[in-house]
């Protein structure tokens, strides 16, 4: 029998949970800030008012310039990571798909190794964002264009449109293809540049500032928005595209906006805060886990799981080693991975492979 | 054990030289083939296929391996693959609907399906209601009442993936149906047509029976349903019509007793047979 959770009771869960994580990611870090603290402090954020005591002044712009940001853009980028992950793991039908299956990850990647050893960072600071950002966002999209376009034109000649599978093996030369760029970057560059590009490809949150918040607001809210749109059109493709389109689906449609949204969604995450790995694989399959794979109550809950999960892993990555810090990716994998193992180790019957 | 409706066979106008157009025995055209050809390569996988089928009337598709009964059924579906002719449901080009129109009248179920994601049996049930803006009271009721029809309401809250091959058919067959109803009394929708491919071929004699009868049940309120199978003796039982294809080509189309003898079956199949009268139906049996 179906020992699983009522999906209901999993989004509930989640939106009870969201404003106690935003709260602890707020209140954590090398200034530890009290909860009377904050809620002392929150109508002046709220009128962008400094309060006139000193030291209350300082949390103020801790809260407003470091934390605030900071967790937002934590929210935003796990959300789309794993909103993204569940949306490609059931597109292509296959359990180890996740966001960077269609280049976007990989193209990002490239794409910063290139604005860090070509361009250089401090050349043409667009509105005020590093070479790096959009050299990443840029690549991001251009690769996951690619393999859309790659995978449309080798299907014309059958009645598919774009065959998901091509679109997966494309995906796969196009991510060895831009490893392999970076590999040649990474050769020619000095000590420096090798540095920034090894950090960036672990991935941080601690870039995050009033500009980036407001980038990630503009694409990847709206993005998270228009996914969800889908998440009734997603349960049918994962009988077989045929049978989708026998049930009324209009797949070819729907594989367009969701590579389109993915892409762009995937691409300002990676370019904002880096490679953070595991989320958008693992929190889609715990989710799925718990509460079984009809997109209805998965997608939201992956935004909401992915979400919450990169906030606290951000939050813990600040006090681990305060007051240096731990690289995030490193804290999602130490939190999610034996939480997915243990799940499927009593949950035998999931086996999707 | 076998079931089957004698009467509705026995009041129709016999066809004319063995290649009838069921359609023209009895008015209204569900689904048109006409001039049907699919070419690939240099291979004519099907060549001149012209096949109505009438509201409310289950016609077997029966041909040995290969025959291209699966490409007419995908030409049938609507499927973008025709060299020529042309396809029409309920006298639309099927090509012109839009997918959620189409599917509000017609449900197909391909031979092989593989989902791979935990779904319970209910939900894939379920999945046959979307095409429907019906409502959640209406669907549970429509889902409850297949699975129960086709007995797969004891595992309902059961994984997909763990099934057994002819659950998992039972399941899939429960939800194309389901598709197609408008009342949890089983009442089907006036314009609705089914397209089977091989839907037996994992199930049990029971099961192959439960399944049959409702079929014929459906399509005495107006289904109309197009099945390949690949047993010469369930399609006499219960199809009204039945159409034989060979190399591409359909060999011959017509009621039960003029398609099913044993000259054709030698020219079709390439085996002696002999068809006698089933005793207790009368339909033609094929015995070897």
């Amino acid at each position: 029998m179906l020992s699983r959770f009522q999906a209901k009771t999993i989004y509930l869960l989640l939106i009870a949970f969201t404003p106690v994580g935003l709260l602890i990611s707020v209140c954590v870090g090398p200034v530890a800030i009290s909860f009377a603290q904050f809620l002392s402090v929150i109508p002046h954020v709220a009128q962008f008012s400094p309060p006139d005591d000193i030291s209350m002044a300082g949390i103020y712009s801790i809260v407003t310039d470091i934390r605030l940001p900071r967790t937002a853009m934590a929210w935003l980028v796990g959300a789309s990571l794993a909103m993204s992950g569940a949306a490609m793991q059931g597109l292509f039908r296959n359990p180890l798909a996740d966001p960077s299956i269609i280049g976007v990850t990989s193209g990002a990647s490239l794409g910063a190794s290139i604005a860090i050893v070509l361009v250089g960072d401090s050349l043409l600071p667009l509105a005020g964002l590093s070479t790096l950002v959009i050299g990443a966002f840029i690549g991001g999209i251009l690769a996951a264009f690619l393999v859309y376009r790659l995978a449309t034109g080798s299907a014309e000649t059958s009645t598919n449109g774009t065959s998901v599978a091509t679109m997966l093996l494309v995906g796969i030369a196009i991510t060895a293809l831009a490893g392999a760029g970076n590999s040649l970057l990474a050769y020619f560059s000095d000590n420096d540049m090798l540095r920034r590009i090894s950090l960036w490809n672990m991935g941080g949150l601690d870039v995050a500032n009033g500009l980036r918040v407001k980038v990630a607001v503009l694409i990847i809210a709206p993005t998270l928005l228009a996914l969800m749109y889908f998440r009734r059109s997603l349960d049918a493709p994962l009988l077989g595209e045929p049978e989708a389109r026998y049930l009324g689906v209009d797949v070819q449609r729907v594989k367009v906006y969701l590579v389109l949204l993915v892409s762009i969604g995937v691409a300002a995450s990676v370019a904002l805060a880096g490679v953070i790995g595991f989320v958008g694989l693992v929190v889609p399959h715990i989710l799925r886990l718990l509460m079984g794979p009809s997109h209805n109550y998965l997608l939201p809950c992956a935004a909401m799981g992915g979400g919450l999960l990169l906030v606290l892993a951000d939050s813990l990555a600040r006090v681990v080693v305060s007051p240096a810090e731990m690289p995030v990716g490193v804290i999602t994998a130490l939190l999610g991975a034996p939480l997915f193992i243990s799940l499927l180790r009593h949950r035998r019957e999931y086996g999707m492979l | 054990m076998i079931a089957f409706d004698q009467k509705s066979t026995l009041d129709k106008m016999p066809a004319e030289r063995g290649v009838a157009r069921p359609g023209e025995l009895n008015g209204e055209v569900a689904l048109s083939l006409t001039d049907v050809a699919v070419t690939r390569g240099r291979t004519n996988l099907l060549t001149d296929i012209n096949l109505d089928l009438a509201r409310g009337q289950m016609t077997a598709l029966l041909g040995p391996n290969g025959a291209g009964k699966t490409t007419l059924l995908n030409c049938a579906a609507g499927k973008n693959i025709l060299s020529s002719g042309s396809v029409t449901l309920n006298r639309q080009a099927i090509h012109r609907l839009r997918p959620l129109e189409r599917a509000r009248q017609m449900a197909v179920l391909p031979q092989q399906l593989s989902l791979n994601f935990p779904f319970s049996v209910e939900e894939v049930v379920t999945l046959g209601r979307y095409p429907h803006a019906s409502g959640h009271e209406l669907d549970k009721g429509i889902v409850t009442a297949v699975m129960k029809v086709l007995q797969v309401d004891s595992f309902a809250q059961r994984t997909y993936t763990t099934l057994s091959g002819g659950e998992k058919q039972r399941v899939q067959l429960a939800r194309t149906i389901s598709q197609l109803l408008v009342s949890s009394e089983l009442a089907v929708s006036q314009d609705a047509v089914l397209l089977l491919d091989e839907p037996v071929a994992a199930l049990d004699m029971p099961h192959q029976a439960i399944l049959m009868d409702l079929l014929t049940k459906l399509c005495r309120q107006g289904l109309t349903v197009l099945v390949v199978l690949h047993d010469i003796n369930l399609a006499a039982a219960y199809a009204d019509n039945v159409a034989l294809l060979n190399n591409g080509v359909l060999q011959s189309v017509g009621e039960v007793s003029e398609v099913i003898n044993e000259l054709l079956i030698k020219q079709v199949y390439g085996i002696e047979v002999s068809v006698i009268d089933h005793p207790l139906t009368g339909k033609p049996l094929v015995i070897r």
